[in-house]
């Protein structure tokens, strides 16, 4: 184990967790509004694809970034058309805008294209370029890790700031958590928690769109039916164990990232693989399992605590 | 039965009816925008999984899975849990029955068609059971969400019957991953020669008939019913809730487990499963199409057996790709599922009728 081999494995590492990074940030925002976004994967698939078509139709990536988002908010938009409109439960619609969506890019892509496996011969899409940071690429190795990863990777990082910022900083995002922790008592005040939530999803669509098109736009240039594979869970799981924090949540993404390079690299040597690949989704659920039970434990506590003082109070 | 409750029930079966309809043209629309010969296209579509006895055995045997993991959904809606595991306990249940079938020493050899099959459903039904109690014992103790912990273990569940496939059972005179071929004894035999209507549809059907009992007749299922619509009300007349919605997942696990048997021993001769079957996730649509009522169960899996087929004809005929049903799905669900859609004119009728029978009161004071 030479210092080149662990730089280029944790520079891979922050390759990897980026979409899970984008798709988790997403899964922040509806979870702070109390509810879980499992739509997110249908809204990566639609943006990955346009994406891909766009911009290689109009030569112009940001052309094609922007449609992509534009997608994304549009399939947010019919989802909270459903369920806060027509009444569908939420979950229920997202598993069918899943399954939809992963049917539509497949229609889409074969009509555009007549293949119905992947975009690479039919269209000739733009990529975001890597991004070399002025001084830090200087700095012998950090520089090598931290330097010259895709475009989408820094705005990760960057969105987790925002998305930090937009929740606890501003009016909107208390309103949100507001919402989240008790909905009628956010409509008693005036806030419609539909609109809230609303306008959470289409955030939250916005960005796991960056992460659909990283996946089809930065990694390579063309998109692969299902695409996301699974990518849409694991984001949402780490926004759960995260509490729904965007910066633990954007750690543990890491940690995700982490996992599938170590499984990638293991790969190699070992031939029964499928344990291995098993491996992020068993610490998942064991981390899920054991941050409840800690949460549990604590809130029993505290509610033993206060017995406690009450008891002290009283007997004074 | 009063005047109100038909109309409600009027309403609920035009939605779906109408549900279907518009989900019918919209993908009827699609295919003539698309195909080459729009009428061949419709016409292959709307009725081309009837013409053949072949084709018509596809649809069975996709059927017949889709109604036991219907059953399996219905308790798990009902008792407004979200867990999803049923998609991994289909991959996995057989599994443990092929270890049971090839790894113990060949004691099943001897036993009788009937017998040996019955033993491969209990198996597999209480693997499914036991599965199922995971993400519900994490969500009943622990309050971890259980959908997040029943989609992570789907992926679990199919690494890991694909590991204990490749390691434990694969045969390696084929070329892709399979185990070996199933004892005769421990294979639906097929109901019409050369297609996929095998005698699972017999178990699918009683399994029908024990869902119905339970979810009507029996103390647990009318307590997962209540507790489902109205959890507080369920608390305050003194229901355990947690150990009912425990044992509504079970249940559902239960039923997801036998129809992994069904289609794994009946539809193929080998253990073949290398990808989620979606079997799981589709009878959760049937349980939408159904209104999480399990006497209504057939109709909707044989709607969605029917559409997976005709897309299938479709893709043959004309190259579409068969994926592209996927979307009539969330259409239907779309419309089927809504509470709010017709719910204006069923109220207006409901005031109408309520408003007369006022009237028709006070002119008899």
């Amino acid at each position: 184990m030479t210092i080149e081999w662990i730089t280029s494995f944790l520079f891979s590492v922050l390759r990897i967790s980026t979409p899970i990074m984008f798709v988790a940030i997403c899964a922040v925002i509806s979870e702070q509004t109390g509810l879980l976004n499992m739509a997110a994967e249908s809204m990566m698939l639609a943006s990955a694809l346009t994406g891909v078509i766009v911009s290689a139709l109009t030569q112009n990536l940001f052309v094609g970034i922007l449609a992509g988002m534009v997608v994304s908010v549009l399939v947010s938009l019919l989802l909270c058309f459903a369920a806060f409109v027509m009444k569908v439960d939420l979950y229920l619609m997202s598993i069918a805008l899943n399954t939809a969506m992963s049917g539509a890019t497949v229609f889409v892509m074969y009509i555009m294209t007549g293949v119905k496996s992947n975009t690479a011969a039919a269209f000739n899409s733009l990529q975001m370029p890597a991004i070399h940071l002025p001084i830090i690429k200087d700095i012998p190795v950090i520089g090598k890790i931290l330097s010259g990863l895709n475009g989408f990777t820094y705005i990760a990082w960057i969105t987790a700031f925002l998305v930090w910022f937009l929740i606890y900083r501003t009016k909107l995002g208390l309103r949100m958590r507001v919402v989240g922790q008790n909905p009628s008592a956010a409509e008693s005040v005036g806030i419609n928690p539909r609109k809230i939530y609303t306008i959470a999803f289409s955030i939250a669509a916005a960005i796991a769109s960056m992460g659909g098109m990283y996946l089809s736009m930065g990694y390579q240039n063309f998109f692969i039916r299902d695409i996301s594979a699974g990518k849409g869970f694991i984001g949402m799981s780490a926004s759960t164990i995260g509490n729904a924090n965007p910066f633990i949540t954007a750690v543990m993404s890491i940690v995700f990232g982490l996992s599938e390079a170590v499984t990638n690299n293991l790969k190699i040597y070992i031939s029964d693989s499928q344990l291995l690949s098993a491996l992020p989704y068993i610490i998942t659920v064991v981390l899920i399992f054991l941050l409840s039970t800690w949460r549990i434990v604590q809130k029993k506590n505290k509610i033993r605590r206060t017995q406690h003082e009450v008891m002290a109070q009283t007997a004074k | 039965m009063n005047k109100v409750r038909r109309i409600e029930l009027t309403f609920e079966f035009l939605r779906v009816i109408l549900g279907i309809i518009i989900a019918f043209a919209f993908i009827l629309v699609l295919i003539a925008l698309v195909a080459d010969n729009p009428v061949d296209a419709i016409i292959n579509f709307s009725i081309g999984p009837f013409q053949t006895s072949r084709r018509f055995g596809q649809i069975m045997g996709k059927f017949i899975p889709y109604l036991l993991s219907g059953c399996g959904m219905c308790f798990i809606y009902a008792s407004g849990r979200f867990s999803l595991v049923g998609e991994g306990i289909v991959n996995f249940a057989p599994i443990i029955a092929c270890i049971i079938i090839f790894l113990s020493g060949g004691w099943m050899a001897g036993i009788p068609l009937w017998i040996n099959l019955l033993i491969i459903i209990v198996i597999c039904a209480v693997t499914g059971g036991f599965i199922g109690l995971i993400p519900a014992l994490g969500r009943e103790k622990l309050g971890a969400n259980e959908m997040v912990i029943s989609i992570m273990m789907n992926f679990i569940l199919l690494f890991l019957s694909q590991y204990i496939l490749k390691a434990f059972l694969a045969d390696r005179s084929v070329s892709f991953l399979a185990s070996w071929i199933y004892p005769k004894n421990a294979r639906f035999p097929a109901l019409i020669a050369d297609s996929n209507f095998h005698a699972g549809f017999y178990i699918s059907m009683i399994g029908l008939v024990i869902a119905c009992f339970i979810f009507y007749r029996s103390r647990i299922g009318r307590k997962i019913r209540i507790a489902g619509s109205n959890p507080n009300f369920a608390r305050y007349s003194g229901m355990n809730i947690g150990l009912v919605m425990l044992a509504g997942q079970v249940i559902g696990g239960m039923f997801s487990g036998v129809a992994g048997a069904v289609d794994a021993f009946g539809l193929y001769e080998r253990y073949q499963y290398n990808m989620l079957t979606n079997i799981g996730m589709d009878g959760l649509i049937v349980a939408v199409l159904a209104r999480k009522q399990p006497v209504f169960v057939p109709f909707g899996a044989f709607l969605l057996a029917y559409i997976r087929t005709a897309s299938v004809v479709l893709n043959l005929s004309t190259s579409i790709p068969f994926e592209f049903v996927n979307m009539m799905q969330a259409v239907l669900i779309l419309f089927v599922a809504a509470d709010a859609f017709l719910s204006k004119s069923k109220n207006k009728m409901i005031f109408k009728e309520s408003r007369k029978k006022v009237s028709e009161q006070s002119k008899g004071a």
